[in-house]
């Protein structure tokens, strides 16, 4: 075949496979090229994609979580480029709340409300050994996929979970980052080291204290996965890696958990409940609290550029080192859909570098995909959040993959709390912790 | 008109049967609705209650476990002593200060209208709408509470702590309840025998005499029922609970109810629990019910 | 010394009559004490339970911004409606409104007939079982919503009403309450009304509808109110019911104003004033039959 003709078939072919082409236009025009009705079907037969998605209609109806306040806008910007695609299709887009969230997805699903969901890591245990999501493994292990799969983060991660892949992953997510007031830091006699060791850290917030005026640490406000992240960095896990028994009553995790309760008991960090995650991120900006533990997604919820220096750093230093609890969020297909083909394309369009990138960097989150920086992202969000990526990912920290560890992890949660007020000792709390962790998991 | 002995069996026959049809079909509408959506999901609690497992991952039935395993639940002693210590406080404050609302209303003299409408307004607010108000109250930075102190000199509270959320929920409460038994008492007392108390002032009695020996005894039905109705009205505090603190700090306001909530839709799969949590609920409520309509009914004869 | 006499005896009477108009001006100024004492008590207790509302609406009227100040503004001045405006442009507040409103009104008017249709032949139709039902309703009156929400849901789920207005209007027709009100009522109509009905060859509907739903209007009226409150303030059912935007209440909306992400203090204050508009008009013109709202608890007895 000359190279006129090679081209112009390969024009046709990647029309077809994008899905700009129907394979009737596709075959049509290759006999318009004058090859030999053999020819066209041995060519068309290479270029048909392994699930071919032409004519795609339908409405796709997504649940997801609220990122940030204008959360349903971006995600319409991302519609608009498909719709431009496939003008049959329609979307709708409801937020749940953090909070609920689990209740809200559940009944979605088994009401069949919801074409496509987003998932946070938490859930996909559960989801990985059910049914209410369908089971993406052979369309993400397709051949035609694999360039597109070789761009996505986390798969391996996922596969720690079961062999079943239930979603395409989106984002990765600092839950407890600290946001620091440099400029109150810098006042208080510090610099960018100041919390490079436990004292020095300490020092630091004793002289940032300015009762009634300024609070050195507001912890607590968004506390999933904040003890977590103290529990691994002191070398203990809820389970022992394989899954036997319990790895949670050692000296070092006692400590480590003492010494985040004395910020509380010795009045450095705000009383728990002062702020919450909706007005702590305005209390940082308001400069009521100089370094606030919160996700990144606060990032969106304040007017920026903030009034004053500040950056993000990693969970401040224990005995044995600096850990940063971070999870995946995902993009799951409803079983009860009925076009799933069409759901499929949907979840790949949202999932682009292009798209990913657009929708991370507004929602002040970290893209899932390598290619994320060559597509734009980092022009929307913080520049804080771009520089403070190397140290998270370096810090980096997950779930331990055994279905219930979310159960495990607000249970925890809560007893560790108890002994921030003082009611029970780091000792008392850990014990506690132990029989949470042997009561859900059953070791 | 003669009717034959039989004529006349037929006859009440077919009115008895009239008004058996007249009575099922005016009963029918609202009683099938009654049967569906409350008789039929009080035995969907009872089984529900003896399964294990999630609402998409499906039940298999485990008999009694859930019931046997309630208390040790982590978290549930916290729950349980929350809902209760939230129930023993609050009802005597909302009906002390409705009983006091109401002997002053009951014998105002004019411009009454205006204070049961004040009074009574925040009854009709709803709980998630009362929960963003009190948000607004118990802010840290520009709560009213905080505000005022700051006003007076004094060093700003954390209202939403541990030790402080559940006494906040507990003042949510009595605000917005008060007022419904104010009424209540309201009309009670002025529905009480004018007469005695007129004896009893020429006897020289005191305001506070006529209250202990007169009006205490003369509500004491009155009072007893409204602290049962009270009491079960308070064990399933919620939407206040979820809006304002979300169950916490550190599940220092999660009530029984709000346990119920996280482990139904939950991916923890504990359907089972929360509809035993239910189903002891019920039991307890319909016993206190029963205990009550006992007690009323004994002076009375019937009704 | 008769002068003195007499006058000690005028003057006795004149004492009298003016001991008395003392006792009286004195029990009149301390009637007017106690009166005033009441007012200022309750003037106080009143002033503690309305002042939350009067904080949130001056919320309302500031800049988000600027309600961070401190000394706060008594009375912010302009005041700043863009609040209220962000409110109708930025949310559904609308749409949530009229759902309520929508199911709310549905709810009431089709349940103050099945309510009192039901109470009539609880009331006056001697058929079997009567008793039986009351007494089932009875004891089912004090189950508590919250507790039924598994099965409820699962119920409705597989009627494949979950997200319908159905799902919102049907469930709270099962309330008893209603019913055991309306039979209250009608027991106390006299029972020669509806003899003589009957002897005049009237059917059962027709003495329900023509005798006695007159007679019982204002208990109607009552019954509605309640009704209505009621579902203007429920929660937990709409908000696992309802999956989709356009059948999100009042009630669900506002919480999720708290829900996401970003904190506009404006927005919620303003939100929560404006939900509380539709009650309050309402309940000013009904006054009376909304505070009968607690005299249906007394009835209950």
């Amino acid at each position: 075949m000359n190279r006129r003709l090679n081209r112009e078939i390969c024009t046709l072919a990647e029309a077809h496979i994008a899905g700009k082409l129907s394979r009737r236009s596709f075959v049509t025009r290759l006999l318009g090229l004058g090859l030999s009705a053999t020819a066209v079907a041995s060519i068309s037969a290479e270029f048909r994609p392994a699930h071919a998605a032409s004519d795609l209609k339908g409405n796709v109806r997504f649940l997801v979580g609220p990122w940030s306040p204008q959360e349903v806008d971006h995600h319409k910007k991302i519609s608009e480029g498909f719709t431009a695609l496939h003008p049959d299709v329609t979307f709708e887009f409801r937020l749940y709340d953090w909070e609920t969230d689990d209740q809200e997805i559940n009944t979605s699903a088994t009401a069949g409300a919801h074409d496509i969901y987003m998932i946070t890591e938490s859930a996909y245990p559960d989801y990985e050994a059910n049914e209410a999501f369908v089971d993406l493994t052979s369309r993400i292990n397709d051949p035609a996929f694999a360039e597109e799969k070789a761009k996505y983060l986390y798969f391996d991660r996922t596969l720690g979970f079961g062999p079943r892949i239930m979603g395409l992953p989106i984002s990765f997510h600092v839950e407890s980052a600290l946001f620091v007031n440099m400029d109150m830091v810098k006042a208080a006699g510090f610099d960018e080291t100041f919390a490079d060791s436990w004292d020095s850290f300490r020092n630091c917030l004793a002289k940032l204290n300015k009762p009634g005026e300024v609070y050195p640490i507001a912890l607590g406000v968004q506390p999933y996965g904040e003890w977590y992240q103290v529990l691994r960095a002191a070398g203990g896990s809820f389970l022992t890696p394989d899954l036997s028994s319990a790895n949670v009553n050692k000296p070092e995790v006692i400590d480590a958990t003492a010494r985040m309760a004395s910020l509380f008991t010795d009045k450095l960090a705000a009383p728990l409940g002062t702020y919450n995650y909706d007005d702590g991120p305005a209390a940082f900006a308001g400069g009521k609290v100089a370094i606030l533990s919160i996700d990144l997604a606060a990032t969106t919820v304040v007017k920026l550029p903030l009034p004053f220096n500040w950056k993000l750093i990693p969970n401040p230093p224990q005995a044995a080192g600096r850990m940063n609890f971070n999870d995946i969020t995902y993009y799951m297909i409803n079983s009860k859909s009925s076009n799933t083909d069409l759901m499929w394309e949907v979840a790949k369009w949202w999932t682009t570098g292009e798209h990913d990138a657009y929708w991370a960097d507004n929602s002040g989150t970290y893209p899932a995909r390598v290619d994320a920086l060559s597509n734009g992202y980092g022009t929307k969000a913080a520049p804080q959040l771009a520089e403070a990526l190397p140290s998270y990912q370096k810090f980096s920290v997950g779930l331990e993959s055994f279905a219930g560890w979310a159960s495990v992890e607000s249970l925890a949660s809560a007893e560790v709390q108890k002994c921030f007020t003082g009611d029970v000792s780091a000792k008392e709390a850990i014990a506690n912790v132990e029989s949470v962790v042997k009561q859900e998991t059953g070791h | 008109m003669r009717f034959s002995a039989e004529e006349h069996a037929r006859l009440r026959r077919r009115v008895r049967l009239r008004r058996e049809i007249s009575g099922w079909l005016f009963l029918g509408p609202m009683f099938a609705c009654f049967v569906l959506f409350l008789v039929v999901p009080v035995f969907g609690t009872l089984w529900w209650s003896t399964r294990f497992g999630g609402l998409i991952g499906g039940t298999k039935f485990v008999g009694l476990d859930n019931f046997t395993r309630l208390i040790t639940l982590v978290g549930a002693p916290q729950a349980i002593r929350n809902t209760l210590v939230f129930a023993g406080i609050s009802v005597p404050l909302i009906l002390a200060g409705a009983l006091g609302i109401a002997l002053l209303l009951a014998r105002l003299e004019k411009g009454g209208a205006v204070y049961r409408f004040l009074v009574y307004f925040p009854v009709l607010v709803p709980g998630v709408v009362a929960a963003l108000i009190w948000l607004f109250l118990t802010n840290s930075d520009f709560g009213l509470f905080n505000e005022t102190l700051r006003a007076f000199g004094q060093s700003p509270v954390t209202w939403l702590s541990t030790d402080n959320a559940l006494g906040i929920l507990i003042a949510l409460d009595v605000w917005r309840n008060v007022g419904y038994w104010a009424m209540f008492f309201v009309a009670a007392i002025i529905g009480l025998p004018d007469e005695l108390y007129q004896a009893a002032k020429l006897d020289g009695a005191s305001a506070f005499a006529r209250f202990r020996f007169l009006t205490l005894p003369l509500l004491r039905r009155i009072i007893f029922f409204a602290i049962v109705v009270s009491t079960i009205w308070a064990f399933q505090v919620f939407d206040t609970a979820i809006v304002l603190t979300r169950g916490g700090p550190a599940g220092a306001t999660t009530t029984v109810v709000y346990r119920v909530w996280q482990y139904v839709f939950g991916s923890s799969n504990k359907v089972g629990y929360a509809s035993a949590i239910s189903l002891v609920m019920i039991v307890a409520i319909l016993a206190l019910t029963l205990v009550q309509m006992r007690v009323l009914r004994s002076r009375r004869g019937g009704d | 010394m008769a002068a003195i006499a007499e006058s000690s005896v005028v003057g006795g009477r004149q004492e009298l009559q003016r001991l008395a108009i003392d006792h009286t001006r004195v029990r009149a100024r301390q009637r007017r004490l106690r009166e005033l004492g009441r007012h200022v008590a309750l003037g106080l207790i009143t002033f503690v339970l309305v002042a939350p509302f009067y904080y949130v609406l001056l919320a309302s009227l500031k800049d988000s911004h600027a309600i961070f100040q401190y000394p706060p503004e008594l009375v912010p001045w302009p005041p700043f409606w863009g609040n209220y405006a962000n409110v109708l442009s930025h949310t559904n507040f609308l749409r949530w409104m009229f759902n309520t409103l929508f199911v709310a009104t549905t709810v009431t008017v089709l349940k103050v007939f099945l309510d009192s249709m039901a109470g009539y032949a609880l009331a006056k139709i001697d058929f079997t079982g009567r008793k039986a039902v009351f007494l089932l309703m009875l004891i089912l009156l004090m189950v508590p919503g919250g507790a039924l929400i598994v099965p409820l849901w699962s119920l409705v789920n597989s009627l494949g009403l979950i997200n319908t207005y159905l799902a919102l209007i049907l469930p709270p027709l099962a309330n008893p309450l209603g019913a055991i009100l309306m039979r209250q009522f009608i027991l106390g109509l006299p029972r020669d009304l509806e003899n003589a009905a009957r002897l005049d060859g009237l059917n059962e509907f027709q003495i329900y509808w023509r005798i006695v739903l007159p007679l019982i209007k204002p208990g109607l009226v009552v019954l509605a109110v309640i009704l209505f409150t009621d579902q203007f303030m429920s929660f937990i059912w709409p908000l696992i019911a309802t999956t989709s935007d356009d059948l999100i209440v009042l009630t669900v909306g506002v919480a999720s104003l708290r829900a996401h992400g970003g904190v506009d203090y404006g927005l919620w204050s303003a939100s929560a004033i404006m939900s509380l508009v539709p009650i309050a008009v309402l309940f000013f013109i009904l006054q009376r039959q909304f505070l009968a709202r607690s005299l249906a608890g007394a009835l209950k007895q």
